[in-house]
Order: C-alpha cells, then sequence, then structure tokens
C-alpha cells in the first residue's frame, strides 16, 4: 500500500468509532481486575501494555491503540482538517487532546514514582520505587554490581569485571515466604504490589544461598574484602538532602479519623538550607521533585513519614491540554449554536 | 453488663407523671459525635435510626425518646422500640415473631446475654469471613450495645433513688435523697472507708446494719457501678473543653480525666439540674436548664447557635422526600399536558417543578451552611446535587421546552427516591477524611464532574424520549447537550487529574472513580463522533446515547461497589443489586424502544431501518 494511501486511512475519523469501543472495553477490564488483583497487575495487563493477550491470542493493548488514535490525530489535523471557522472549535479540541496524549506518553516514558520513609530527625537524599526491584552487589560497601529483577530469569548465569565470582540464579519470586525449615518458596502475590517480598536463591561457587527483600544482606567474605548481596527497591538519588523534623497528625475530636496530617521538613541542596512543611493536599516543590504526604506509618513506638515522591517533565501538559480542549469545546458551542439549534 | 444495669436501675430515680415538656431548647443543645458538633436532635436520629431502623416514632417526639432514653433508662428499656425483623436473627436469639418486629432493650439484652457464646464466635471471625446473617447479627448487636451506652450516658448526674438518712446528709452535705454520683464522688474515700470499717465490724450481711450503715452501703454500691458503666461510655460529649482545644467531653470522662473547669463543672451542674427537670416533670425547671446549657455552653466555646437551629430545623423538616414527591406532581402534570392541554395541568406542572426546585436548592444551601462546604462530598450528597443541577439546567437553558422540564422532574423525582438506600446510616452529614477535606476542589472538580452527569443524565434521558417520539428537532438537541455532558465530564476529569497532581504529584492513578469518569468521557465522545461519521444515523445513535444513563450509573455507584482506590469512600454494597436490575431494565428497555422505532420507520418504507 502507499504510503499515501496510508495516510489518507489514517486520517478516517471511523477510526475513532472503533478503537474507543475497545478502549473502554480494556478500561472497564482493568478496573474490575484491580479489586482481585490489584493496581499494579491491572495496569501491567490492561492499562500499559502494547499487546493485550487474550488465552493465548494477541489483542491489541492500551498503548497500541492510544498510539494509533495519537497518530490518527495527528494525520487529521495536519492533512484533512479544513480551517474553516465553524470548524475552529474542533480543531482547537483535537489539538489539546493530540496534547494530552502526548504529555501521556511523556510522562510513561519520564515518570518516577516512590516514595520516602522517615523517622523524625533522620535525613534522606533518594528516594525508593514503589515496584522496580534490582539485586545490587557492593564490596566494602560501594555499590559494583546492580541488576533490575525484571532482567533476570531463573538458571540466568551472573558474572562482571568487577566480580569475583559467578552467581548463578536457581529460583526467582516476585513475592516469596519463608517455610520453617528455612527455604524461600513463591507465594501467592499481594494485590498491594509494594507489600510483595522478593527473593532469589542461587549458588556461588558451589555454595548455596538466598537473598529476600527487606531482609539483611547477605554477606560473603572474599579474601580481604566484604561483598553483600541484597534484593531491593531500586533507589533514585536525589541531588538534595531531605530531613524530617517533625511529623504530626491531627485527627477531628474525640475520633480516630485524621483531619489533616504534615511533616516539617529540611531541604539541604549543597550550601543552602532551609524548612518547609508538607501536608495533606499541600505538597512540596522543588527541582522537578514533589514530595506529597502520603500518610504516617506507625511501627512499634516509632511514627513514620512516608512522602510519595514523584518527578514528571510531562507535568504540565494536561494543564494545557484540558485548558485547550475546554476552550475548544466552548468555541466549538458557541460556534455552533446558530448552525445547530433547531 | 445486664446484672449491673439491672440492679442500678433499682437505684435510677424514675420520672413522675409525664407533664408536657417543651423541647424545642432541649434538642438543639450542641453534642460533639463523629468529629462534629451537631444539635441533639441529629444526635438522636442517627440512634433512633440504628436502633428503630427509622429516625423518627410514631407515638413519640424524637427528642421526648432522647430524653427518656438519657433521664428515664428504667422506662426507656421497656419500651419496644428495637427493631429485628429477620426471621434467622429473630431464632438466633430465641425471640418470639412479632408483627412489628420491635422488642424492648430487656428483652434484647437477655436474648443476647443467652447466646454470649453466638456472638463472641462471630465477633472473633473477620467481617468479610462472616455471612450475612451473622454480620447483621453483629449489627443489631452492635445497636443493643450503643443503646446500653445511651441508657447510661447521663448516669453520673442522674438522681439516684437512695433515701438518705438525715445523718449520712448532714455528714456529707447531701440532699435529703437522691444524690448523684457526682455529688457523691467528693466523698467516695470516706464512703468506701466506713463501708470497710462497718464490714469488718458487723460482716457483709447487710440486714445487720443500722439505717445509716444500709445508707452508707448503698451509696458505695450504687457508685462503684456508676463508675463502672460510665468508665468507658463516651458517646454524650456535651462539655466542651475549658482548654482551648476542640475536644469535648462526655460526664464521667470530664471528672474521670481530670478535666474540669469552673465554667465546665457550672455546665456539668446544668445537665444535672435538667436530669432532676426531667425527672420532676417540672416544665419550668425543664426549660430554664435547657436555656442555660445553651448560654453556658455557647459562653465556653465558640459554636453558631443558629447552625444547631438550622440543622434541627433541617432534620425535623426532612424535605428530600416532600421534594421528591413534588418532582413527581410536576412529572405527572406535565405527562398529561404532553397528550391534551390543559392551561390548569400546564400551570400546576410548572408551579410545581419551580416550588420543588426552590426547596431543593434552599436544603442544599442548608447542608452548605451546616457544613461549611461545598455540597458533594459522599456519594449520598452528590445525589441531592446531580438531581438539583438537572433541575436548574433545565429551567435555565430548556424552560420553554415541556420535555426537557418533564424529564428533569422524573429524573430528580428517581435519584431523590433512591437515595436514601445510600445513606444507610442516615442523613449524618458526616465529616470529611483528609484527602476530601479541601473546599477549593471540592467546588471545582466535583461540582463539574457531578454537573456532567447530571447533563448526561438528561442526554440520556431524552434519547429514550427520542426513540419513543423521534423528530428532526430532538436529534438536533441531542447532539447539543451531548456536546454540553461533554464539556463537562471532560473538564470535571481533567480538573480531577489537576487535583490530584496538585495534591499527590500524580496526574493520573488509573483509580476505579477516575476510569469511571473517563469512561463516560469516553463514551460521550464515540457517540459523538460515531453520528458525525455517519457511522450512526440518529436512531442508533440515540440508542447508544440512552445508554449513556448505564455509563453514569456504573461510574457513580458501580466502581464505588468495588471498595478499591481513593474514592471508595461511597462504598454501598446494599445498592448492588439495584444498580444491576436498573442496567438490565435499561437494556431491555432501550432495545425495545429502538427496535419498536426501527420497526415503525420500516412500515414507513424507509430503507435500512433496522
Amino acid at each position: 500500500m502507499r504510503p499515501a494511501r496510508i495516510l489518507t486511512l489514517l486520517t478516517r475519523p471511523v477510526i475513532i468509532v472503533y478503537a474507543l469501543p475497545w478502549i473502554m472495553v480494556l478500561l472497564i477490564l482493568g478496573t474490575v481486575t484491580q479489586r482481585y488483583a490489584g493496581l499494579y497487575i491491572s495496569e501491567h495487563l490492561f492499562f500499559s501494555s502494547f499487546i493485550f493477550w487474550f488465552r493465548g491470542v494477541p489483542l491489541p493493548g492500551m498503548l497500541s491503540v492510544l498510539a494509533l488514535l495519537g497518530v490518527s490525530l495527528t494525520a487529521k489535523i495536519i492533512l484533512k482538517s479544513p480551517w474553516r471557522l465553524p470548524m475552529i472549535g474542533t480543531l482547537i479540541t483535537h489539538l489539546g487532546a493530540l496534547l494530552l496524549l502526548l504529555g501521556g506518553l511523556l510522562t510513561a516514558m519520564t515518570a518516577r514514582e516512590g516514595n520516602m520513609v522517615l523517622a523524625p530527625d533522620q535525613s534522606q537524599s533518594y528516594f525508593t520505587d514503589y515496584h522496580a526491584r534490582e539485586l545490587a552487589i557492593s564490596k566494602n560497601g560501594n555499590d559494583i554490581y546492580i541488576r533490575s529483577l525484571d532482567d533476570l530469569h531463573s538458571g540466568d548465569v551472573l558474572h562482571d569485571a568487577t566480580l569475583p565470582f559467578e552467581l548463578k540464579l536457581q529460583t526467582l519470586c516476585r513475592n516469596c515466604a519463608v517455610t520453617p525449615e528455612q527455604k524461600l518458596i513463591g507465594a501467592a502475590a499481594n494485590k498491594t504490589d509494594e507489600a510483595n517480598r522478593a527473593g532469589i536463591t542461587f549458588n556461588i561457587s558451589g555454595h548455596n544461598y538466598a537473598a529476600l527483600e527487606s531482609a539483611p544482606p547477605l554477606r560473603i567474605k572474599i579474601g580481604k574484602d566484604d561483598y553483600n548481596i541484597a534484593l531491593r527497591k531500586h533507589a533514585y538519588s536525589l541531588l538534595f538532602t531531605v530531613q524530617l523534623n517533625a511529623l504530626s497528625e491531627d485527627n477531628y475530636p474525640a475520633t480516630d479519623i485524621a483531619r489533616e496530617y504534615q511533616s516539617l521538613v529540611t531541604i539541604t541542596d549543597g550550601a543552602v538550607h532551609w524548612q518547609a512543611r508538607i501536608r495533606m493536599n499541600e505538597p512540596l516543590r522543588y527541582r522537578g521533585y514533589t514530595f506529597y504526604q502520603a500518610e504516617i506509618d506507625q511501627i512499634g513506638d516509632r511514627r513514620l513519614s512516608v512522602l510519595a515522591v514523584v518527578h514528571n517533565t510531562g507535568r504540565a501538559f494536561p494543564y494545557i491540554a484540558g485548558l485547550v480542549m475546554a476552550i475548544g469545546m466552548i468555541v466549538h458551542l458557541i460556534v455552533s449554536r446558530k448552525t445547530a439549534a433547531p | 453488663m445486664k446484672k449491673i444495669i439491672f440492679l442500678l436501675l433499682l437505684f435510677f430515680a424514675t420520672a413522675a407523671q409525664a407533664a408536657d415538656l417543651n423541647y424545642d431548647t432541649f434538642r438543639t443543645l450542641p453534642i460533639l459525635h463523629d468529629g462534629r458538633v451537631k444539635p441533639l436532635e441529629s444526635f438522636a436520629r442517627i440512634y433512633l435510626l440504628e436502633i428503630s431502623g427509622a429516625p423518627t416514632l410514631p407515638d413519640e417526639s424524637t427528642p421526648a425518646w432522647l430524653a427518656e432514653t438519657l433521664f428515664n433508662p428504667a422506662a426507656a428499656m421497656q419500651r419496644p422500640i428495637f427493631r429485628i425483623d429477620q426471621a434467622p436473627i429473630i431464632a438466633m436469639l430465641k425471640l418470639s415473631a412479632r408483627p412489628d418486629h420491635l422488642y424492648s432493650y430487656a428483652e434484647v439484652t437477655q436474648a443476647f446475654e443467652a447466646q454470649h457464646d453466638t456472638v463472641t464466635t462471630i465477633l472473633k471471625k473477620p467481617a468479610d469471613a462472616r455471612s450475612t446473617i451473622e454480620n447483621d447479627f453483629i449489627t443489631r448487636y452492635a445497636a443493643a450495645v450503643d443503646f446500653f451506652q445511651l441508657l447510661n450516658a447521663t448516669a453520673l448526674i442522674a438522681p439516684s433513688h437512695i433515701t438518705v438518712t438525715p445523718n449520712i446528709a448532714k455528714l456529707f452535705n447531701l440532699p435529703d435523697n437522691n444524690p448523684t454520683a457526682l455529688q457523691l464522688l467528693a466523698h467516695q474515700t470516706d464512703i468506701t472507708a466506713r463501708l470497710n470499717h462497718i464490714r469488718r465490724a458487723k460482716g457483709e450481711r447487710i440486714k445487720n446494719y443500722n439505717a445509716d450503715e444500709k445508707t452508707i452501703a448503698k451509696l458505695a454500691f450504687y457508685l462503684t457501678n456508676v463508675q463502672m458503666i460510665s468508665a468507658d461510655n463516651h458517646l454524650f460529649r456535651t462539655i466542651p473543653s475549658a482548654w482551648g482545644d476542640q475536644t469535648w467531653y462526655a460526664p464521667w470522662e470530664l471528672i474521670s480525666g481530670g478535666h474540669g473547669a469552673p465554667q465546665s463543672i457550672q455546665l456539668l451542674s446544668d445537665w444535672q439540674k435538667l436530669v432532676r427537670a426531667y425527672n420532676a416533670q417540672d416544665p419550668t425547671a425543664w426549660q430554664t436548664a435547657a436555656t442555660a446549657i445553651q448560654t453556658d455552653t455557647a459562653a465556653q466555646t465558640p459554636i453558631a447557635n443558629w447552625k444547631l437551629k438550622l440543622e434541627t430545623y433541617y432534620q425535623i423538616l426532612n424535605p428530600i422526600p416532600v421534594i421528591a414527591a413534588i418532582y413527581t406532581l410536576a412529572f405527572l402534570c406535565f405527562t398529561v399536558t404532553a397528550f391534551r392541554k390543559n392551561k390548569l395541568f400546564t400551570l400546576s406542572a410548572n408551579v410545581s417543578l419551580l416550588t420543588a426546585a426552590a426547596i431543593h436548592g434552599a436544603t442544599i444551601l442548608a447542608r452548605m451552611l451546616i457544613l461549611g462546604r461545598p455540597p458533594v462530598s459522599s456519594l449520598y450528597e452528590s445525589m441531592l446535587y446531580v438531581s438539583f443541577i438537572i433541575v436548574a439546567l433545565s429551567l435555565i437553558f430548556m424552560r420553554r421546552r415541556a420535555e426537557f422540564l418533564s424529564i428533569s422532574a422524573l429524573l430528580a423525582a428517581a435519584i431523590l427516591a433512591i437515595s436514601p438506600v445510600y445513606a444507610p446510616q442516615g442523613d449524618t452529614m458526616n465529616v470529611l477524611i483528609a484527602v476530601l477535606n479541601t473546599n477549593f476542589w471540592l467546588a471545582t472538580h466535583v461540582i463539574c464532574i457531578t454537573t456532567g452527569y447530571g447533563t448526561t443524565l438528561i442526554a440520556g434521558t431524552l434519547a429514550h424520549v427520542y426513540l419513543f417520539r423521534p423528530s428532526p428537532r430532538m436529534a438536533a438537541w441531542l447532539r447539543r447537550i451531548t456536546l454540553f455532558a461533554l464539556l463537562f465530564t471532560a473538564l470535571g476529569t481533567l480538573l480531577g487529574g489537576v487535583w490530584a497532581d496538585q495534591s499527590w504529584g500524580r496526574f493520573w492513578g488509573w483509580d476505579p472513580k477516575e476510569n469511571g469518569a473517563l469512561l463516560i468521557v469516553l463514551w460521550l465522545i464515540w457517540v459523538l463522533h460515531g453520528r458525525m461519521t455517519a457511522a450512526m444515523h440518529d436512531r442508533a445513535f440515540a440508542a447508544w446515547l440512552a445508554g449513556a444513563n448505564i455509563v453514569v450509573a456504573l461510574s457513580w455507584f458501580g466502581v464505588n461497589l468495588l471498595g478499591i482506590g481513593l474514592h471508595s469512600y461511597g462504598f454501598t454494597n446494599a445498592a448492588a443489586w439495584g444498580l444491576g436490575a436498573f442496567c438490565g431494565g435499561e437494556i431491555i428497555i432501550i432495545a425495545a424502544l429502538y427496535i419498536l422505532a426501527s420497526l415503525r420507520l420500516k412500515s414507513q418504507g424507509v430503507s435500512h431501518a433496522l
């Protein structure tokens, strides 16, 4: 088929008439699945996949359909949209929709989300991803080898110039349980992925070992050097430090219902430092990062402030797109009033 | 516990012959309950609904019932108001079935006491592992516990039924008879010491004691039991803190926690006078004490008495069923005029619609004034608002089109009629959880999205009318209203994303409610593009648009049934069947209307009619 013909086909507005019902189906399936499998699995299956596998049959995933709509919309705006006054509202609205899709694409590609858990007086210059786990090997306290858990499979042999040994992966589980015999076995995944504890069993120089997320790292001494092998959530470094000074929770009088909770923090960026307050519905924004007061956790007597941290370069797009679409629809309603009204 | 209360009741004074007490001031007195200061009228209705299944009684006013429960528990225990209407629970409790399903607390508490093991076994199970009947059984048990707390809420200041001998009265500076536990507390150490001395001297048998010693024994026994039943009773928080914080205290909590101050003790004394006035059935003393409580509470903490009065009147008037009835009347009048022009019916339809809309608007305004926030913070409130916005938009933009006004009256009546299903604990006007506690975003995103729900429902319902009686004019109107609906739902959804980004740093999180709102937007975009691209003719467009009602219902209520995500605050299990019936019914109706419309066109010789 000639490129011109393909372009013409792509500009056909009927594409949306067939694409939208499929998006709605995925949306409904993904929403209902959340009740049974949690958001993380649901999102991967239905909302952020190019291919949706249904009993072994590949069907278009949400990202494929959105990409098709984006291309179709672009082609239509460039090639087929009549730049006439009666159509101006529609054009502006479509432009806004395109911006929204672009913003979504940028966010999907670049956004980093995680959290930072701080006890009073504790400071931290990194935050950890909600989902991404990694195998980290350090030598004398310095990370020398890091691999994403998603890239590892049972039977893999890991070797690297920095490592004085080969690590043969035996088993790997997203959520593991420890048996009374101290064996690591796969367990049913939690609906909330953050609650899962990933684990691996492996062999080094004929000896079997296991590593479990959130457990102390496995220590191996080779010569004079100490090697630590750990499974952990992926950490993103910050160019500044956040220290928790105080945290407080305000409940409605005589109830356990939280009205507000907040953290007082000190930001230290180089030689500069200042205090800031992070509270529900009033996040702190700095250097493109947003720190949101997600919850206050209690472990024993210790109260911990859980700050959700987000970095999103596509953040401005939905604002602009929303404004453009709203203007477009209002213009369309005004312009079409004379022709549409009976 | 049952034995304690029965024994204690022997010592509680009983009220004199009933007199005509005026409850107008009493019902507006403030109480801190569920995080909010509200009038006793609201407080009473919440518990009456929980206990009896209705917020009012047929033969007694709500504040009169509350006063009796608080101040004359012996009588309140015998009043058959405790509703148990499920046969399996009646059988579990070994009660005899009654036509009115009403039992007294005395009967119910005895029945639960006998089934103590069953209660314990069920309570040990996680809530989601219990059967429906077990959950209902525990709900009834919880109601009995709440009733028990109510019965003993004022035990500290209630006059006892103990006649004090002159020697003891003089010794402790007590009234001749009926001292309260509050009056006795100051002498508790002395009373206990004297009783111990008597027991050592004369043993445990009270018949060996002389009159003064018997009085000491009764006072000690009474005081110990009041302490026992009051220790965990925090229900009656009517005394504001004197120390500047927002806490209010129940009588016992105030004294035992050492929170008292001269002004709070004055208030406690006012309440004590009220209890005595009730027991004496003295209308003048009753009114004086109620007024004193009102004045002294206001002097102690900044409360707006006008808000308490407004909420009291709101509860008494209970406007929602009235408004629904007037909307129904308007719809019926409009329906008559659709078939036969009649000036009287036209006038009646317009007047009743305007009247209902005016009361409806005033009702929403009253709720905003009472709660100090936009009127859309719960599923129930959103129903009140959406039904109003449907009528308001029709009256503003379509006031000359009877079919629009008729549809808006029908929709508003239907939404209001089912709204109580989504407020199973009654119209409690609950406080907002932290994440929703922002007036700005409630006033923008939620108002916008619920307006979108309303306009989509207008479009969807008019689409039904179009299928029934198609006309080119209405087809054009349908497209236009759908555009309006798309504007509000899309804007509302985007504003929701902006709220999420501003508050939590992310625009979209695939939360079920977000997905539901997106589903409506996508549906409207789909039908509009289907019509614009001629993939749908007017009839198909109308049929799919009529289906938007189902999409709105699923998005508005259905996702809350999933019980997950940030928006699961309106979780309503009981409504699932109703929602299913609505969706099923709508599919059948739309399909039938579409087939009939197609057959009609076919009979007229129109090609591709089906």
